[in-house]
């Protein structure tokens, strides 16, 4: 059976690079409710490389179970939970290995362990997926390099994800590109091939395969001409520009010269550091690891754009236009070897840096450079929200409908961890008090606070097929991201309100 | 504790009932139908239909959850309804269809009827589309979905309250013309269209229209691309020529005749006319002899290596090789080869000969990863989008049951991996007042096909009062207007027109506006014309222009990143339209589909 196609349709999102991670990934899944279990289904299926089933042996399947899980049949009544699901998820990719660990006890105990380090080997999986926020598996995931802890979790109508990682450090973003055809900086081999054509000289049939990038520049010269070296800014400045462009027309339908018109606003976009990219230099001061390929990356990045003017380097990539192939390849051929000679530079830059002579593919710098406008860095807590103070802090002091959600989600958790069980509608004014306790006078409980705590407590810690599987798939799409390193995750905390089919995203400060 | 509870528990004892009595239709077994009928099935619905034709792919099964390896080339349908029996908890009643949703011996009027609710799972516009109608047609409430990688959207459509599918603008594939597609390739995509589109059909394809697409016949200097006389014949003699190789298919010689013609004098024929070649770099044919070919024998599938590395010229031959010799021992008059994308002997010869072209035309190659995704219009897709799509559809159709607010009620979602918290969604959008689909008076005829237009006409001017200058087309053939009369006195059997068939009527006086009628048939001789007030067609609004040129706006567009591979992908481009923010038909008239008399 071939892999490639069968796994044809999601290459064309994250390439064999990507598919190459996921295929080497392994997850270790805490104690799974449907939400999570919907969440490992969706990796299975594209092919992740192994997942574990950590389990208490008490949980079986009962009665209850044969509803909303379509993991199970019937005839599963009374058998490990952990087992049906194991052999259930496998069988939907047979390409993912498996391994099921049941536990004596119940798994807060075995969570809650002083030796809980050893008692799994944590390190050898990139994942922890899990329900709840386990403070112990929180502060085990901090001390571990390599593994990061994903918790996601549906009750009712609503979900939240949380992703405990210690920083995303993001390459191949996606970003929408914008190309970067330095019109307005030209450097000399473009400005010597612009000014070798001789427009006024040319025949119909040449003039209108003349490259609408060449058009440009040269009506920006002329401009410059016209106004004293200045370049235009104001919105009536690019009208007269523009004016140059229609003045040298020869007939109407010369589409090279109307693209020059259409994509002429483009060429003033600023193509230098984008603030985003300024903020990622300006962590090097504190971040920087001469160990950490990324970090090396960035510096060298930083250090070509100090000594280029503040030029990023050049990506070489330019537009289709309506021009000769002669023309098109003549103007790429100069792109291209402005690229290269930026790639040299920066290679240089890198080379100096790495002291520690860490080993760096081309394919793997020329990636960075395409991609090096739209990189990606953030730095992730790893702080419970404990407290009504760090509440306050992250989602501000109303408990509007997200903030109600959160709040209920924290103060049923709290009991969960505290008793081992979800509380139900009989617990409802318990709760109600170890919100105000908890809020402290700071923020006062609001109606809609209490409506959403009713709406959970009634389910008794009940899913919604379909909620799970929405969270399920954000879920698995967000991990997808940190698998293959790309697009842009999650930051990284989201609660979902499925009444109102909205979702909001946090930052946990 | 029985197994409903936890279901009556969340959603209530009313809501539950509701769902449970209710009768649902969902429109494809894919990537998104998979994921609903689960949702669906576990949220209780009381009676689940399930249509889809296709079978089951390998490349079905990173998404397709109810598939197995061992149930490729099954039915979708069956196979899906088998799947989900396991986990029946609240004993819904499933039926599969293996069936072409346009199939309306299957699927009358009334069957579609019969539902409480309509869900597209679909893959495609046109069926979208269609299904859009027949919800027009029946008042029906359609949650409609769509995916394309990492994006997705899920839409309610209630007729006469919200927009409808074809209310937003989506934009038509990129067409070239055809001299550069057939004698001055200067991109990949034109050899793939080459390959594709007239190589592979004029070789493999029906013997008839099949390459139509490409014909010089009936098409004017823009849409040819080219007024060069010579040529135009040198293309005409080229098109002959391989009706003429197709004969020899049989033969054993018939790879080498192929490439010999294809690659060899073809090309220098180009060549002979010089005029083509004084702006452009010149094609090199290929140097084909029996010393090269033996050569290219040599090469074992091993040094072809994946799908993703690019192969050189010789490589690109011996696939060609390899592909004919399996082709043609397939082919016969009787059964033409379709091109499939999943079919790996029709996509190794487009893969092979579009790269043996651009190697001759001086256009870098491509891999058949690359190649087979514009040559079969792929659209990336994966397991997380679909899931939850889905999960949002179902979630939808809780709230739109037995609720008269549901247009204020339903919101519209667009998921993004882009999006900073995931999801955005919004209100319903009301009706694009110059849509074609819902800004069109709809409703039944009974008609006895054995009857005249002009009994039909008769029965329109006295039911509606019309004068006599109408129009009246079913789909893009007019049937029948004052220029046209010809038709009158033919029976509708005659006029091909059957039962199903959507019946439109124009009034050419400018007046009423336009009704299309679903046509169900009777064998008593009798017309039946459905209650209907037809509003008068709206007044033509002089629009004012504004001053401005439109791209004068300080606008921020970018340059996207413009890989050919988009251009083909339709389906891409209308959903990622719809999620970027949608555009509104301008002109409702420029959208309308050209009609052919006959």
């Amino acid at each position: 059976m071939s892999k490639e196609e069968k796994y044809d349709r999601q290459l064309r999102l994250w390439q064999s690079s990507g598919q190459s991670n996921l295929e080497h990934s392994r997850i270790v899944l805490v104690s799974p409710n449907l939400a999570s279990l919907e969440l490992m289904k969706n990796l299975i299926l594209p092919g992740l490389g192994h997942f574990t089933i950590l389990d208490s042996e008490e949980n079986v399947i009962t009665e209850e179970d044969l509803s909303n899980n379509f993991y199970i049949t019937e005839d599963q009544l009374g058998l490990s939970k952990a087992e049906v699901f194991a052999s259930n998820l496998n069988e939907l990719n047979l390409d993912s290995t498996h391994e099921v660990v049941k536990i004596e006890g119940t798994v807060q105990d075995f969570l809650a362990s002083d030796d809980l380090s050893d008692k799994f080997p944590w390190n050898s999986y990139d994942f922890i997926v899990a329900n709840w926020q386990f403070p112990s598996l929180i502060d085990l995931v901090q001390g571990l390099s390599n593994t990061s802890l994903i918790v996601v979790n549906s009750l009712s109508f609503f979900g939240t994800l949380r992703i405990f990682q210690k920083s995303y450090k993001f390459i191949e973003t996606h970003s929408e590109k914008m190309l970067d055809l330095r019109l307005l900086n030209p450097w000399k081999e473009l400005t010597d091939y612009s000014d070798s054509i001789d427009l006024e000289a040319l025949d119909l049939q040449e003039h209108s395969q003349i490259p609408f990038l060449i058009i440009q520049l040269k009506a920006m010269e002329e401009y410059k001409r016209q106004h004293g070296g200045e370049l235009p800014k104001a919105y009536s400045d690019r009208k007269v520009y523009k004016a140059i462009i229609q003045g040298w027309k020869k007939s109407y339908d010369e589409l090279n010269f109307d693209e020059a018109l259409t994509n002429s606003n483009k060429i003033f976009n600023p193509q230098k550091v984008p603030e985003d990219l300024q903020k990622i230099f300006d962590s090097l001061e504190g971040d920087f690891d001469a160990k950490d390929k990324y970090w090396l990356l960035v510096k060298a990045l930083k250090i070509f754009v100090d000594s280029n003017d503040g030029n990023l380097p050049l990506t070489g990539e330019i537009p289709d236009m309506d021009s000769t192939t002669e023309n098109y390849m003549t103007l790429k051929g100069i792109y291209k070897d402005k690229f290269s000679k930026d790639l040299t530079n920066f290679e240089g830059h890198l080379q100096e840096l790495n002291v520690n002579e860490i080993k760096f593919t081309t394919d793997e710098i020329v990636k960075f450079i395409k991609n090096s406008k739209y990189l990606y860095y953030s730095k992730l807590s790893s702080k419970l929200i404990n407290n009504v103070d760090l509440f306050i802090e992250d989602f501000g002091s109303e408990l509007s409908e997200f903030q109600s959600i959160i709040l209920s989600f924290i103060m049923i958790e709290n009991y969960y961890l505290q008793f081992n069980t979800i509380p139900s509608l009989t617990d409802i004014n318990a709760l109600l008090n170890i919100t105000k306790l908890f809020l402290n006078n700071k923020i006062q409980i609001t109606e809609t606070y209490e409506k959403v705590l009713y709406e959970i407590l009634r389910v008794e810690g009940k899913e919604l097929a379909n909620i799970s599987s929405i969270m399920g798939g954000i879920g698995a799409q967000e991990l997808l991201k940190l698998i293959t390193l790309q697009y842009k995750p999650l930051d990284d905390f989201l609660v979902f309100d499925g009444i109102r089919s909205v979702s909001e995203r946090y930052k946990i400060k | 504790m029985t197994k409903d509870h936890n279901l009556k528990v969340i959603l209530g004892e009313e809501k539950y009932n509701q769902i449970h009595n209710s009768k649902v239709l969902l429109v494809g077994a894919g990537g998104i139908g998979c994921e609903l009928l689960k949702d669906l099935v576990l949220l209780g619905f009381g009676e689940i239909h399930v249509v889809d034709l296709d079978t089951i792919d390998l490349s079905n099964l990173n998404r397709q959850f109810l598939f197995r390896h061992k149930d490729i080339k099954q039915p979708k349908s069956t196979t899906a309804i088998k799947a989900v029996s396991g986990f029946n908890f609240h004993n819904s009643k499933l039926v599969p269809y293996q069936n072409s949703i346009y199939e309306t011996d299957v699927f009358p009027l009334t069957w579609f009827d019969s539902f409480d609710l309509i869900f597209n799972a679909l893959d495609n516009a046109e069926a979208r589309s269609y299904i859009n109608k027949i919800g027009l047609f029946l008042n029906k409430t359609i949650l409609e979905t769509g995916t394309t990688g990492t994006k997705g959207y899920v839409q309610a459509t209630i007729p006469g309250q919200s927009a409808c599918y074809d209310c937003t603008f989506r934009e038509t594939p990129k067409t070239f013309p055809v001299c550069t597609i057939r004698s001055t390739p200067s991109q990949p995509v034109h050899c793939v269209h080459w390959a594709k589109n007239f190589l592979f059909s004029s070789l493999f394809g029906e013997d008839d229209d099949s390459v139509e697409d490409n014909s010089l016949e009936g098409k004017d200097a823009s849409e040819l691309g080219t007024d060069n006389q010579e040529e135009l014949q040198a293309l005409m003699k080229e098109s002959n020529e391989l009706i003429e190789l197709k004969r020899s298919i049989v033969d054993e010689s018939f790879e080498d005749k192929v490439i010999e013609k294809i690659f060899v004098k073809d090309i220098e024929n180009l060549l002979k006319i010089e005029e083509l070649w004084q702006q452009r770099t010149k094609p090199t044919p290929i140097n084909y002899t029996p010393e090269y070919k033996a050569e290219i024998l040599k090469i074992t599938k091993e040094q072809l290596g994946t799908g993703q590395k690019l192969w050189t010229l010789e490589q690109n031959l011996s696939v060609l090789i390899s592909s004919i010799r399996n082709l043609q021992a397939r082919y016969s008059a009787t059964t033409p080869i379709e091109f499939d994308k999943d079919d790996e002997d029709t996509l190794d010869f487009v893969v092979a000969s579009t790269n043996i072209r651009s190697h001759i035309f001086n256009i870098p190659l491509k891999s058949k990863f690359d190649i087979k995704s514009i040559a079969g219009n792929i659209i990336p897709a994966v397991a997380t989008t679909n899931a939850f799509i889905a999960g949002f559809s179902s979630l939808l159709s809780l709230g739109i049951f037995n609720n008269p607010d549901a247009f204020k009620d339903t919101r519209a979602i667009f998921a993004s991996e882009a999006k900073d918290r995931f999801l955005s969604s919004g209100e319903l959008d009301h009706p694009n007042p110059k849509c074609s689909a819902c800004s069109v008076t709809r409703g039944v005829a009974n008609i006895d096909l054995s009857l005249t237009f002009r009994q039909l006409i008769d029965a329109l001017v006295e039911k509606y009062g019309y004068d006599e200058e109408i129009a009246l087309s079913v789909g893009s053939k007019i049937l029948y207007d004052l220029d046209l009369d010809d038709n009158v006195e033919k029976s509708f059997t005659e006029l091909k027109v059957k039962y199903g068939d959507h019946l439109e009527i124009l009034d050419e006086t400018d007046v009423k506006g336009t009704v299309e009628l679903y046509i169900e048939t009777n064998t008593d001789g009798k017309i039946t014309l459905p209650e209907l007030v037809i509003p008068d067609k709206p007044k033509p609004v002089e629009e004012k222009k504004s001053e401005e040129d439109e791209d004068d706006d300080d606008d921020l567009e970018v340059f996207e990143e413009n890989d050919e591979d988009e251009l083909l992908i339709v389906e891409e481009k209308s959903i990622v339209s719809s999620v970027g923010g949608k555009r509104k038909l301008e002109d409702a008239e420029d959208n309308e589909p050209k009609k052919v008399k006959v």
